[in-house]
């Protein structure tokens, strides 16, 4: 069998859509941090029903990401839209946080 | 879709800003809205959505030390050119003196732990952006934002 010697907690896969605003990324951080507390702290972040990322949400992914790290977790994006990868990389939170293609490339890069 | 070759050369928008989250974020999607009207492509419609929220946010937060109800205008204009739309976004509040033109800009090579949360508006502006202009007239901060977006030429 492969060896995973990974000891962080369950995986949780969060399918988020439409935009994240300052309107909407409240609810984004209350769900993600629910979860976080729950002992979730390797993170997966399901963007393909993104359409939209302002600052607020970017605010969102750099906290969770600083929690789940802090808590010996990780938190991995992948499937964003290319207008919103390009906000990831306008912001440079494309060189700070893991961003994948697809959901099985995402899942490695958290070690799950 | 919105191509719109009859469109006239010259287009506005006035908007009343408040200061509730869900009516920034109603407000920045009207200006997308309204660039793609215009004729502007996607992603630099989608560009000014984001400035839009940024500056609108700023404002709703910032401007006035209470928390009561305020209100203050937005407007955008829209200038079609031979190959590209020329947007200005103007706002114009009451609220304290504050020029977002002057804010430092976040250092985007620091670490995850070194990141702060925040500071990226004034980079979102910058780089969205053609042109920035600020001034503080009659009691009132007036930024003019002004974009060069590509004429959206269908798929």
């Amino acid at each position: 069998m492969n060896q995973n010697t990974q000891t962080g907690g369950p995986v949780v896969v969060h399918q988020l859509a439409g935009r994240i605003d300052t309107s909407t990324s409240p609810a984004v951080e209350a769900a993600i941090k629910a979860k976080l507390a729950e002992g979730n702290t390797r993170i997966l972040l399901d963007m393909r029903e993104v359409t939209y990322v302002s600052s607020a949400g970017l605010r969102v992914v750099l906290l969770v990401a600083k929690q789940a790290k802090a808590a010996n977790g990780s938190l991995a994006l992948f499937g964003l839209q290319p207008s919103v990868r390009e906000v990831f990389d306008i912001s440079g939170f494309g060189k700070i946080i893991p961003i994948a293609a697809g959901e099985a490339e995402a899942r490695a890069l958290i070690g799950a | 879709m919105s191509q719109a070759p009859g469109a006239p050369a010259l287009q506005a928008l006035r908007l009343l800003g408040t200061r509730e989250p869900a009516a920034v974020a109603a407000l920045a999607e009207q200006v997308e809205e309204f660039a793609r009207r215009c004729g502007c492509a996607a992603p630099a419609a989608q560009q000014l959505a984001l400035v839009a929220e940024e500056v609108l946010t700023n404002i709703a937060r910032h401007a006035w030390p209470d928390d009561a109800p305020r209100s203050f205008a937005v407007a955008v204009e829209a200038r079609r050119g031979e190959d590209s739309v020329e947007v200005t976004l103007t706002t114009e509040d009451d609220g304290i003196p504050f020029d977002p033109t002057a804010a430092a800009a976040p250092d985007l090579e620091a670490a995850l732990e070194d990141r702060p949360i925040g500071g990226l508006g004034i980079h979102f502006i910058r780089s969205m952006t053609d042109s920035q202009s600020y001034s503080r007239v009659e009691g009132s901060n007036r930024l003019i934002l002004r974009k060069i977006c590509p004429l959206d030429r269908g798929e």
